[in-house]
């Protein structure tokens, strides 16, 4: 049997579904007979590929770079898979909704910076404005996956459990469509 | 003529980067910088919540290293409250770093840098990318 295509990506989160599924352990071996993971963090690939079977992905859509990569993500990818919290819901990334971004960026880069400290060389910094330049616009909401592109199967967790990560992709394997009611919820 | 060369994304890090290396007319480089891509204005997005919120909220930080940032949230919110923990418990943190330490430079090693080190940067990467 060839192996099934895997990919996955983290957009607006905190690599924290990752470390879950990384704690499936030793389940990770006889996996990788089973799937090739062709693009994601732990892979050193910078191109997503043309064609993969399942993709999970984790995080919320904060920005336009995140935008622009799940559309991309849902073009090439047969199976969607919303891999935790931030991708369902926004959760965490989606508490600063309730603030425009300009004030977000403040609190952070204006309000809190030191004013004593020196700007690092090349730094573009201007004092009371935050331009974008190489690093992505933030959107104005941070949006769970399903508004921007079609998901096929969402597996909630902050972050989902081991056991929940196996057992999506054990059936997702054996070509059935996983039941995830009883094996994870919103939260811890 | 002065080009720009973008690495997007750093792949095998904790984290959500890009780099870009600036080179002069001469081809020599002239600035190179690490972006990093993600931001999420904890700062903003934790005013106004109840302080013992903080360690599981800014525990989502980071996913790798969550001890660190709900300690740090811990020790704000004991001054917060104007209390001190006693020994044992600050101990018992101390040892929760540590457990972190090992943890996180294991993830790091093992997960993400040792391909690389070992398989060796120019190996097949179908190989590297285990």
């Amino acid at each position: 049997m060839d192996k099934i295509a895997l990919a996955t990506t983290w957009l607006d989160s905190c690599s924290g579904c990752h470390m879950s599924l990384l704690d499936i352990d030793e389940a990770l071996i006889g996996l990788a007979a089973q799937v090739e993971i062709l693009f994601g963090p732990l892979v050193d690939n910078k191109i997503f590929p043309d064609h993969v079977d399942v993709t999970l992905v984790e995080g919320a859509v904060g920005s336009e770079a995140d935008k622009k990569n799940i559309l991309m993500i849902r073009e090439r990818s047969r199976i969607l898979v919303s891999f935790g919290d931030c991708a369902v819901t926004a959760n965490v990334p989606g508490m600063r909704n309730r603030h425009a971004v300009a004030d977000v960026l403040a609190r952070a880069y204006i309000e809190n910076a030191d004013p004593a400290a020196p700007l690092s060389c090349g730094a573009q910094t201007g004092k009371g404005s935050i331009e974008f330049q190489v690093v992505p616009a933030l959107c104005s909401k941070v949006r769970p996956v399903h508004e921007f592109v079609p998901v096929d199967v969402f597996l909630p967790g902050c972050p989902p459990p081991p056991e929940a990560i196996l057992y999506l992709l054990s059936e997702l394997l054996a070509g059935r469509s996983p039941d995830m009611s009883g094996k994870t919820r919103f939260g811890a | 003529m002065a080009e720009t060369i973008t690495i997007e994304p750093i792949s095998r890090i904790e984290g959500h980067g890009k780099i870009t290396i600036i080179l002069d007319d001469d081809g020599q480089v002239s600035d190179a910088r690490f972006h990093v891509t993600q931001f999420r204005g904890f700062e903003k997005l934790c005013e106004g919540r109840p302080y013992y919120e903080m360690p599981s909220i800014t525990e989502r930080i980071c996913g790798i290293c969550p001890v660190s940032h709900s300690l740090a949230s811990g020790k704000a919110c004991d001054a917060v409250l104007g209390v001190h923990p006693p020994e044992t418990a600050t101990m018992l943190r101390r040892l929760l770093n540590c457990g972190e330490f090992i943890q996180s430079h294991a993830l790091s090693f093992f997960y993400l840098s040792s391909p690389d080190l070992l398989l060796g940067m120019d190996s097949d990467p179908a190989k590297r990318a285990i």
